[in-house]
C-alpha cells in the first residue's frame, strides 16, 4: 500500500521518540544522536517512493535505516561498531561506575539499574530497550539489527543475569537485603 | 521440543526498564527540523489550465475575491500588529522582576569552583530519573535534559528562589555557567504563559516561560562576556519539550528482578 504524503510525514513523525532512544544507545552522545535521526528521516523521504507500508511497517523500516545510517558512519569514522561477543557484556563507557551511589532506597536502585544499562555495550542496550520500552518481538528485533532470532534470546539472558548481578551487588551494599551466607 | 518463547520471561525487568526509559523523547528541536524536513517533501500544486469559455465569469469572480482579499488582508495586518506589540511585550516578561533577580542570585551563589552542587537524594546520573525525583518534590513537572553543545553537566539539587523551593540544575562550558530552574507558578511574581522570553540582568542571560502551572528558566553567565541573550533562548526553544513529570511508581520491579537471582 502506498501512502499519501501527510500520511507518510504522519506516520513517520510518530516514530521520533523511538528513534532518538536508540540513536541515543548506540551513538551514546546527544548531539550525534540528533544527527543520526535527522539524517535517517532525510534517507527516508528520499526513499519513500520504494516504501510499502504493508510490507515493510513503517517503525521497523526507519529502524533499519537508522541502524544502518550507522554502521556506514562508523566504518567511514574508522569506528567499526565492536562485534560483540556474547561473553563480553560491557560497553566502552564505565564512568557510571566510578560515580558515588546516592540514596539507600529504592529509588537509589533505579538509579544503579540505569548505571547497570548505560555500562552495557551498545548492541545490547538496543535488544534490551528495543524488546522493554517498544515491545518488539524476536523476529523484529531480529529483522531490525540484522542478528540470528538465537543472538536476540541470548542476549536479553544475559543482560537480565548482568542487570540482575550488579542490582543485587548494590542491594547488599546498601543493605536492601542481606548477602548470601558462603 | 516446544515452539520458541516470543516473550522474554522477565517481566518484572521490563516493566523496570518501560518505565525508566519510556519517557525519554526526542528534543523539541530535533522534532521540529525532522517535521520541516518531511514538510519539504510535499508535492507541489499543480498548474491549473483555464478554460477561456468561463474566463469572463472567472474574472467576476477574481476581481469579488481581489476585493475580499484585500480587506481580509487589512485585517490580517492589524491583527499582526497587535500580535507583534503583544509579543515584543511579552517577550521581556516571562516572569516578574521579583522572581528573576532571586534566580541570579541562587545562580551566583551555587555556580561557583568547587561546588559540586549535587544533592545526595536526587539521582545525578539519569536525567529522567533526577527529573521524576525533582519534579515530585516541587509537584510540578521539570526541565532535565543533557543540554549538549558542549555544556557540561555539574549537578541537580533542589535550591531556593526567593526563599521557594526551586529544581535547579547546573552545567558549565570554557568558564561559562548555565543554570536551569524548573519552580512551581504560584512561588513566582507576575508569571504570564506564552512564547519564550528573554531578559539582561548584570551580565546574566535570563530565558525563560511559563507553562500550566510551572515556570522554566535559564540563567547563563560568562565573566568574558562570551555569552548572547540569543543563544540562550535558542538553548531554551531546543530544550522545550524536556519537561518531566513526577513518578508514579516506587521500585516494586526491582525488588521483583532481586528475586529472579
Amino acid at each position: 500500500m502506498k501512502l499519501e504524503q501527510r500520511e507518510f510525514e504522519r506516520l513517520a513523525l510518530e516514530q521520533i521518540d523511538l528513534l532518538y532512544r536508540v540513536a541515543r544507545r548506540l551513538t551514546r552522545d546527544p548531539n550525534r544522536a540528533e544527527d543520526l535521526v535527522q539524517e535517517t528521516y532525510l534517507r527516508a523521504l528520499r526513499s519513500r517512493d520504494g516504501f510499502n507500508l504493508e510490507e515493510f511497517g513503517m517503525k521497523p523500516w526507519l529502524l533499519r535505516i537508522l541502524y544502518n545510517l550507522h554502521v556506514s558512519r562508523s566504518q567511514r569514522e574508522g569506528r567499526q561498531p565492536a562485534t560483540v561477543d556474547d561473553l563480553e557484556l560491557a560497553g566502552p563507557d564505565r564512568r557510571s561506575a566510578s560515580l558515588p551511589i546516592d540514596g539507600r532506597s529504592f529509588e537509589g536502585m533505579d538509579e544503579q539499574l540505569v548505571r547497570a544499562i548505560d555500562g552495557l555495550s551498545q548492541e545490547y542496550q538496543s535488544v534490551l530497550l528495543l524488546w522493554a520500552v517498544d515491545d518488539f518481538s524476536y523476529k523484529e528485533i531480529a529483522e531490525t539489527l540484522d542478528i540470528p532470532i538465537g543472538t536476540v534470546m541470548s542476549r536479553l539472558h544475559r543482560v537480565r543475569q548482568k542487570l540482575s548481578e550488579e542490582l543485587h551487588e548494590y542491594a547488599v551494599e546498601a543493605r536492601i537485603v542481606r548477602a548470601e551466607k558462603e | 521440543m516446544g515452539a520458541p518463547l516470543d516473550q522474554f520471561d522477565a517481566p518484572e525487568l521490563k516493566s523496570a526498564v518501560k518505565r525508566l526509559y519510556a519517557a525519554e523523547r526526542a528534543p523539541a528541536g530535533l522534532r521540529q527540523r525532522v517535521e520541516a524536513i518531511l514538510r519539504a517533501g510535499e508535492p507541489q500544486a499543480r498548474p491549473v489550465r483555464i478554460d477561456p469559455a468561463v474566463m469572463g465569469q472567472v474574472m467576476w469572480q477574481v476581481r469579488w475575491q481581489v476585493k475580499w482579499q484585500r480587506a481580509a488582508a487589512a485585517i490580517i495586518v492589524v491583527g499582526l500588529a497587535g500580535l507583534i506589540i503583544r509579543v515584543a511585550y511579552e517577550r521581556n516578561h516571562p516572569v516578574g522582576g521579583q522572581t528573576l533577580l532571586a534566580m541570579v542570585k541562587t545562580h551566583d551563589f551555587c555556580c561557583r569552583d568547587g561546588n559540586p552542587h549535587q544533592h545526595r537524594d536526587i539521582p545525578q546520573a539519569s536525567f529522567v530519573l533526577m527529573g521524576q525525583t525533582l519534579a515530585g518534590r516541587i509537584k510540578e513537572p521539570v526541565l532535565a535534559a543533557d543540554m549538549g553543545d558542549g555544556w557540561k553537566f555539574v549537578g541537580a539539587a533542589m535550591c531556593a528562589v526567593n526563599g521557594k523551593p526551586s529544581a535547579h540544575l547546573v552545567y558549565r562550558r570554557n568558564g561559562q555557567w548555565l543554570s536551569i530552574f524548573s519552580i512551581p507558578a504560584a512561588s513566582c511574581d507576575n508569571v504570564r504563559e506564552g512564547a519564550i522570553g528573554g531578559e539582561k540582568i548584570n551580565d546574566h542571560m535570563i530565558a525563560g516561560f511559563a507553562q500550566t502551572g510551572g515556570v522554566y528558566c535559564i540563567v547563563g553567565s560568562c565573566p568574558k562576556k562570551g555569552l548572547q541573550l540569543e543563544e540562550i533562548q535558542q538553548l531554551l526553544r531546543k530544550h522545550q519539550g524536556d519537561l518531566i513529570a513526577p513518578r508514579a511508581t516506587s521500585s516494586v520491579a526491582m525488588v521483583e528482578l532481586l528475586q529472579q537471582r
